[in-house]
């Protein structure tokens, strides 16, 4: 087994494990832009999204606030993951830094470079948050993938064969549910899972 | 009043006490009430609170739940309270699942029907009308069909049984994924079932029951949050982080005042009232009545018979799954709690040997697919492991009968909020583990009936866990069979009283809340119809 790592001297850069200490403030338009772009290429990496997550944008944003104008503040985090993201674009270009960062991004590797199966779930076991790099995966990136999944673009993973499902629209056949899933005021009206067809009896 | 601080005192802020405070309240809305909590204030509707759960499934209240060193097990049989009970504002009604079914009419008589356990002193039918306005105030919703028809035996093979009131809500459906187990049921005999569940109609399948982003699920936080912001209710107080520690008897047969620990100061404060209601649940209200000891009452107050704290009971938790090789229809548990449930064994033919009360587990089938993104799987990995072997699961919830030889006491030192540690001595009858074997036998047929393989490891018994403990403080007759009396009075006393499971004497099969506040309506009209 080998340790790859990716990124250079700011992806490296030595971090405690503790989330980054930050006052509660409202993002900046470029930062929120940023982070949005992290967001979108999740959705690429996975096509798991239409119209690249447009249709997410606004659950992704609520998250986005009550992270960072509530304690404890994600601003330092964001901000951190800004640079990482910035430094791993620079040297692998945009689509090759994403998928380094979702799908190679230095964790346990095979003898073939397969990726071996890491903690899934952070609670279960603490993922090692020594770099600048560990910290943008396991505060931004990780939570980032929880949020897509939760907002929506979870039916493309249960019904990858059906027509495209267009933003806001909610049919009873497609409609799926996942923890944390809020399809908006239309969901009352229409059952909230793929619901059970008797058979004529 | 008579020289006293207020009409009532109510101990504990749990879906009982909130209930007797909000009737009592809507009788006369200044009716002087001081309502007492060991555990601290979290709020609820949180968007911060709710996206971090979201995300990292951890709940906002986690540290109000049992930990393992708040309780002692030292009977024959490991009891674990881990994760049991929340100890804070609104009380357990904060996690439970909102699961509502009624007992039926063989669990008001289990003593005649099987010599065990005991009978309650009034049958369900006394109980009907208090069920149907428990349910509108739970909102609980269900089938109306599924419901046996008044004077016709249960051979009906119904779920709930008879009502005089439809449910309040309609009921959720059943998913995709519960089809096949539908299926496996009818071949069976089984009925299949919408789970009643208390949600209230703005309720959008979140999945994140346990921390609702919208207070759609029935709790008794939401209840308090009205009773304290409306300015009509002017006289009810209510203090939080404030254990009640003692019950001062100013005679045999009056208790006086209750002592507790003033959250700011830390000292001890006395607060008297005409009538204290104990709403603390079974595993406090029997250790502070223990406590109470005086010279009237030497062994605890309602202890001259050596039976507070006796009989606890709860509900063993049984399950078999089954593995198929493929999930070819992409199948999940779509939402976070079983929609397919079956009281077919749940009935008086099965009451001698444990009831079972069946559901299809709820989060299986299910695949995190966040999880595996997380870990760095590839889109191909992912579609791969969605579509690859498929387990189902039933569960279930047996009932258990109480036994004189165990007991729930106050433990040596006190808990983070106050409360003594419980020290429970339990041993479960031999008898319990054969008929859980035969129930699991029962159980395994439906999932091979599915198609399923089921391997040995597949069919569990799970630990002796405290969830839904009742019984305790039981009902009785006469002093002799219980602590209470049809009316929840303390035998011996004429101004103390105990609402809680803890006066269940029975548990049946099904969770314990919508008969508690059942209970809880009948007690409030006791106590309206005795004011002056």
């Amino acid at each position: 087994m080998t340790i790859a790592m990716i990124g250079g001297e700011i992806c490296r850069q030595q971090l405690a494990p503790q989330l980054l200490l930050a006052e509660p403030r409202k993002l900046t338009r470029t930062e929120v832009d940023g982070l949005w772009r992290i967001f979108v290429a999740i959705g690429r990496v996975w096509e798991n999204t239409v119209h690249d997550s447009a249709g997410l944008k606004s659950s992704w944003l609520e998250f986005l606030t009550a992270k960072t104008m509530t304690r404890p503040s994600y601003v330092s985090e964001y901000v951190n993951a800004l640079a990482v993201v910035a430094e791993l674009i620079d040297m692998y270009g945009e689509t090759k830094a994403f998928e380094n960062l979702f799908l190679d991004n230095g964790e346990p590797r095979d003898s073939s470079g397969a990726p071996l199966d890491k903690p899934l779930c952070k609670n279960d076991v603490p993922i090692k948050l020594d770099t600048r790099l560990a910290h943008a995966k396991h505060f931004v990136v990780d939570e980032f993938i929880r949020v897509q999944i939760v907002a929506g673009g979870f039916k493309k993973f249960i019904r990858p064969h059906e027509a495209e499902i267009r933003p806001g629209e909610i049919r009873p056949e497609n409609v799926v549910n996942y923890n944390g899933f809020i399809a908006g005021s239309r969901f009352n009206r229409v059952k909230p899972v793929r619901p059970y067809e008797e058979p004529s009896r | 009043m008579s020289g006293t601080d207020y009409a009532y005192i109510i101990v504990g802020s749990g879906v009982a006490g909130t209930a007797v405070a909000t009737k009592l309240l809507e009788a006369d809305p200044t009716t002087p009430i001081l309502m007492l909590e060991a555990g601290p204030l979290v709020p609820m509707k949180d968007r911060r609170y709710w996206w971090d759960y979201v995300v990292d499934r951890r709940q906002p209240y986690e540290q109000c739940e049992d930990r393992d060193e708040d309780n002692r097990s030292v009977g024959g049989t490991a009891w674990h309270s881990k994760g049991v009970r929340t100890i804070m504002y609104g009380g357990s009604t904060v996690h439970w699942g909102g699961w509502s079914m009624r007992f039926k009419p063989e669990d008001f008589y289990l003593k005649t029907n099987t010599d065990e356990g005991c009978d309650w002193p009034y049958d369900y039918d006394t109980l009907e009308p208090y069920y149907c306005r428990a349910e509108e105030y739970l909102s609980v919703c269900g089938e109306d069909a599924d419901c046996v028809e008044r004077g016709k035996p249960e051979t009906q093979n119904r779920n709930h049984p008879w009502r005089s009131k439809p449910f309040p809500q309609p009921p959720y459906p059943w998913t995709e994924s519960d089809g096949e187990m539908i299926k496996a049921f009818r071949e069976l005999g089984i009925q299949p079932g919408h789970m009643p569940i208390a949600r209230y109609r703005k309720c959008m399948a979140t999945g994140t029951c346990k921390y609702c982003p919208f207070g759609a699920r029935f709790s008794a936080t939401y209840v308090l949050d009205r009773l304290l912001s409306e300015p009509r209710f002017t006289n009810f107080k209510f203090i939080g982080s404030a254990p009640v520690t003692r019950l001062v008897a100013e005679s045999k047969s009056r208790i006086h005042a209750v002592e507790y620990i003033d959250p700011a100061t830390r000292a001890t404060m006395t607060a008297s009232a005409d009538r204290i209601i104990l709403c603390a649940g079974a595993y406090e209200v029997p250790k502070l009545l223990m406590m109470s000891t005086s010279q009237y009452w030497e062994h605890g107050i309602g202890n001259d018979n050596d039976l507070v704290g006796r009989y606890p009971v709860a509900h063993p938790f049984l399950s078999v799954a089954g593995t198929k090789p493929k999930n070819e229809e992409r199948w999940i548990q779509e939402f976070d709690f079983p929609s397919l449930m079956s009281r077919t064994y749940d009935t008086e033919k099965y009451q001698a040997d444990g009831k079972i009360f069946l559901m299809k587990t709820a989060g299986v089938p299910n695949v995190d697919i966040a999880k595996h993104m997380i870990a760095g799987k590839s889109r191909a990995q992912i579609d791969a492991i969605i579509t690859g072997p498929r387990q189902t699961q039933l569960s279930a919830y047996m009932e258990q009968f109480g036994e004189y030889h165990n007991r729930f006491t106050p433990g040596e030192g006190v808990t983070r909020f106050g409360l003594p540690r419980t020290r429970i001595d339990f041993t479960q009858s031999p008898k319990a583990a054969e008929r859980a074997a035969a129930r699991l036998e029962l159980m395994a047929k439906v999932i091979k009936a599915m198609g399923y393989v089921v391997q040995d490891a597949d069919m569990q018994v799970g630990t002796q866990d405290g969830h839904h403990t009742s019984s305790t403080c039981r009902m009785g007759r006469d002093p002799s069979e219980g602590v209470v009396d049809a009316d929840l009075k303390i035998f011996g006393t004429d101004n103390l009283y105990v609402c809680s499971n803890a006066v269940h004497p029975t548990c049946a099969a099904v969770n314990p809340t919508p008969t508690l506040v059942a209970v809880t309506l009948k007690l409030t009209d006791h106590l309206l119809s005795q004011t002056p």
